[in-house]
């Protein structure tokens, strides 16, 4: 963290008033703002042979106590014991013009004191030394001055840095975000070695003070999409922020559709492509999920484990799961209509078995597949709610019981159960969770028109969504860029993925600089010359 | 807003004003499988509908087992007209008659009694029937044709259309007969199916069972809503060539070349034709039919080889001249009868609609003074796997 600029903090819960001279105002002061917790340590220091006052005030359990002791405790020590420094340094100048600001900035200061923190930086009004404190630094008061001395001693219990859980691949990378925003964006440094990779620091919440950090690579970054994201950030009013999702809602461009409009991601791998690909990465203190802008539609399609396994595979895998996708959202909806609309399209033999199977049921398609669906959505969050070793088992042991009873009671039909299933592992072949989930919404939503209306309605169900689609931005750029407005050459990473050596320039996202490789498949004709052959 | 408010209005009108919502339960209808139209005894007409009775389907992979019964409710009642007979089944019918699944409409051969216009309508005008209905004429009772089963097919009514599917007999769908029957140049024709009760499956325990099954016999050639002539099976599959339909699996027997009393039997495996009208000098009308026929040796009783390249073009001679003769006949017994069920009609009125125009009597009289060229090119390339004739002596065997 740099310790010279920084935005300004949001400042409305803070005490704007400056520090005096007297450490006792200032430490009267400073007991008002922090209260009576007794996690605050205030420890007294008395330092040199005329025994200046001075105050260390910290959080204990924030801050790492080795530093406390090695860097400040120490070093003021072996600095009272030794002759006062000239005239100049601040600690020496208690008899300073009052009125007068010590000339000196926080590096003299520490060099003066000796005080080795990896950190320092000068606070000047008692918000700030508040604020300093609370965020895990150590803040050191002396006698006669009017300013503390901040150092960065910060050191908490924190979750190491993991495999990813939502988005595992079999082969790639496999570390994931942590709650910690400098890991995080440490992790994003290790992935992108590059002096282009930006990161910006802002903060949100009054109460959380909340770190975000927008992360762009500097002229890859869209200026119009990094205005905007700069912008809506600085927008943001709201009392804590507990995660990235918290910004999300608060940023995005529609509310209320049912696509996220914004990608998120814990692949620090998949954030660096995405920045590579022009966009705006923010990452969130205390959120392992980092928000990317702007969202597209072709994320859906998108895993990272297209990336990582060789061109063949990913090509395939892309085009089943496209048509996975669309199961997942039509199955049961163009099913019911079929059944209870068209029934002239299925195959003879097909409408005798499922005439057969519907025999003394006593709803109509369209309510089974409903009740069917909802079950299946009950379980499915049953399971996920449940404590990890329960969960899987209340799944099965529900989808048997449920689905095979509900079959033997003559609730529900054979063929709609396969369906529901079908459907259902569908849905989970969508790579990104957010978008899973609004399929679902929209599934329900196209089934009842289906019940309603059989395939006239599923119709109108899929040209609202395409309108909706079609009419929506995010961040100034179109949600379905590189299908609608059509783009021949971002055709190479959307239905399928090309092989590495043709995917050679970044998507139109990326401004002018777009090159990403232009290298040549190494065919027989086009091996490299070996050694020692001419 | 208002244009947001506008476009819901809109979709909602379109939703609910559509009529689209005539959902309709699967078990709410009545599958009409096959129906069968004969003349009646008291009424004119008497209809049968093979409606099927799903909770009957025997259950797949064991375990549990369908209703007993049979799977198809045969309703048969009589009517003024063939809906009349429909709606006197509907009054006995629990669920809707649904008639998109009709797989055949099989015509009674007594009809010719009533005229087959007068049951041929009811189905073209049907929005449910589809267009690709099999119609098949019945030698006897069409309704007896229909309660048979097949001991393949546990619908019979399914297994009567796959019949139909078999290349070696001629299709017709519903379409292709009322054009047809439209169409004013030609002669309407439906597959004849007769009830032959020659097949046997021998049961374990001793004993036969005997099987009734519906087997094709020919084609009926319809005049004037009458079945006026029955070609059998061989003038059936000669039909065909005429009509340059069949598909493959046809077959021809002929004498092996300079081998009298042996047989070689030459599949056929694609069939192409052109026909060309032209008018003579003297005003006669010549149709020029060239046929390609492509084979390949099915089976041989001869002691020569069928391997070499010119004794397959003696057999290939010998295959057109046999074709020829057959194809000849059967041009000569229809011109005798006035009867063109070979679309010849159609391909003249397109080449020459003046001179011929849609009219019946006059094609059918023009028909019967046609001249009638047939050139038949035979390409026999492959002689099958076996290369030898069984016949052959060991030691003359080719390695």
């Amino acid at each position: 963290m740099a310790a010279g600029k920084r935005p300004p903090m949001p400042a409305r819960e803070i005490s704007e008033q400056p520090l005096q001279r007297s450490l006792v105002e200032n430490r009267q002061a400073l007991e008002e703002i922090l209260g009576q917790s007794d996690d605050v340590i205030w420890r007294d220091l008395k330092l040199g042979q005329p025994g200046r006052q001075g105050v260390l005030i910290y959080l204990d359990g924030l801050v790492n106590p080795k530093l406390i002791q090695e860097g400040i405790i120490d070093a003021l020590r072996s600095w009272a014991g030794r002759p006062q420094p000239g005239a100049g340094t601040p600690a020496a100048d208690g008899a300073a013009p009052a009125g007068q600001e010590s000339p000196s900035g926080p590096a003299e200061l520490a060099a003066a004191l000796g005080v080795t923190t990896p950190g320092i930086a000068l606070a000047k009004t008692l918000g700030e030394v508040a604020w300093k404190v609370q965020t895990g630094h150590a803040s050191l008061l002396l006698e006669g001055w009017g300013q503390a001395l901040c150092c960065s001693v910060q050191g908490w219990g924190e979750r190491p840095v993991e495999k990813p859980d939502s988005e595992a691949t079999v082969r790639g990378p496999k570390q994931a975000f942590v709650e910690n925003l400098r890991v995080n964006t440490a992790l994003l440094r290790r992935t992108l070695a590059s002096p282009r990779l930006r990161i910006e620091q802002h903060y949100a919440g009054r109460l959380s003070q909340t770190r975000l950090a927008i992360c762009y690579l500097a002229d890859i970054a869209d200026p119009q999409v990094l205005a905007e994201t700069r912008q809506r950030l600085a927008q943001i009013d709201i009392d804590t922020v507990q995660d990235s999702s918290y910004v999300e809602e608060l940023i995005e461009d529609q509310p209320f559709s049912p696509f996220p409009l914004i990608k998120h991601s814990e692949r620090p791998d998949t954030v660096a492509a995405d920045l590579c690909e022009g966009r705006v990465a923010i990452l969130v203190d205390g959120s392992p999920e980092c928000l990317i802008v702007p969202g597209l539609f072709v994320d859906f399609m998108q895993a990272a484990e297209d990336y990582y396994e060789r061109f063949p595979l990913s090509a395939a895998v892309r085009s089943l799961r496209i048509g996975l996708i669309l199961i997942s959202l039509l199955l049961p909806a163009v099913w019911v209509s079929l059944v209870t609309f068209h029934q002239e399209t299925l195959p003879t033999m097909l409408l005798l078995r499922l005439a057969a199977a519907r025999e003394g049921i006593p709803f109509s398609a369209g309510i089974e597949a409903i009740l069917m669906e909802v079950a299946f959505e009950a379980l499915r969050e049953a399971g996920l709610r449940l404590p990890k070793p329960i969960g899987p088992a209340v799944s099965i042991v529900g989808a048997l019981v449920i689905g095979e009873s509900a079959v033997r009671a003559g609730l529900a039909s054979p063929p709609m159960v396969v369906i529901v299933a079908m459907t259902g592992i569908a849905s989970f072949a969508v790579p990104r969770y957010a978008y899973a989930i609004g399929l679902r919404i929209l599934r329900f939503g196209l089934l009842v028109l289906a019940a309603v209306s059989g395939l006239f309605g599923v119709g109108i169900g899929l040209l609202l969504i395409t309108v909706h689609l079609a009419s929506a931005q995010s961040f100034g750029v179109a949600y379905t860029s590189g299908i609608a407005p059509f783009d021949l050459e971002a055709q190479q990473d959307i239905i399928t993925r090309l092989p590495r050596w043709l995917l050679r320039r970044r998507p139109a996202l990326a401004g002018t600089n777009r090159v990403r490789t232009a290298q040549k498949p190494l065919t027989s004709g086009n091996q490299p010359p070996k050694e020692g052959s001419t | 807003m208002i244009r947001c408010r506008r476009l819901l209005a809109g979709l909602l009108a379109a939703v609910l004003l559509s009529g689209c919502w005539g959902n309709r339960e699967l078990n709410q209808l009545a599958l009409v499988l096959a129906v069968a139209v004969d003349p009646g005894e008291e009424l004119p007409l008497r209809a049968t509908l093979a409606v099927a009775r799903p909770s009957a389907l025997p259950p797949v992979g064991g375990g549990g087992g369908g209703k007993e019964g049979q799977i198809i409710w045969l309703l048969s009642h009589e009517g003024e007209t063939v809906m009349e007979a429909v709606r006197a089944a509907a009054l006995e019918l629990p669920r809707q008659l649904f008639w998109a699944h009709t797989k055949v409409i099989l015509f009674g051969a007594e009809l010719a009694g009533v005229g087959l216009e007068s049951a041929l309508d009811v189905f073209t005008r049907n929005r449910e029937i589809r267009r690709h209905t099999f119609m098949v004429a019945t030698r006897g009772p069409a309704a007896a044709v229909l309660a048979a089963g097949n001991p393949l097919e546990p619908v019979g009514p399914i297994g009567l259309a796959e019949l139909q599917h078999n290349p070696i007999t001629l299709q017709v769908r519903l379409r292709q007969f009322a054009d047809d029957y439209a169409a004013g140049v030609g002669h309407p024709f439906l597959p004849l199916l007769t009830l032959g009760d020659s097949q046997r499956e021998t049961a374990p325990p001793g004993g036969a069972v005997r099987w009734s099954v519906p087997r094709g016999e020919g084609v009926a050639v319809y005049q004037g809503g009458r079945a006026v002539w029955h070609l059998d099976a061989a003038q059936m599959r000669a039909m065909l060539w005429l009509r340059g339909e069949v598909a493959s699996g046809g077959v021809l027997a002929v004498d092996c070349p300079g081998e009298s009393g042996r047989r070689v039997t030459v599949e056929i495996a694609r069939i192409q034709r052109r026909v060309t009208p032209r008018i003579a000098p003297g005003g006669e009308l010549q149709i020029g039919l060239d046929l390609s026929l492509d084979g390949l040796v099915g089976e041989q009783q001869c002691r020569g080889r069928l391997v070499s390249e010119s004794a397959l073009q003696v057999l290939e001679r010998v295959v057109s001249q046999d074709a020829h003769r057959r194809l000849m006949e059967l041009v000569a017994a229809a011109q005798a009868r006035r009867l063109d069920p070979f679309g010849f009609g159609a391909q003249v009125h397109r080449s020459f609609p003046t001179r011929f125009p849609r009219s019946l009597d006059r094609w059918e009289e023009a028909w019967a003074r046609a001249e009638v060229e047939i050139r038949i090119q035979t390409a026999i390339p492959r002689a099958g796997l076996q290369s030898n004739s069984p016949l052959l002596p060991e030691e003359e065997m080719m390695p």
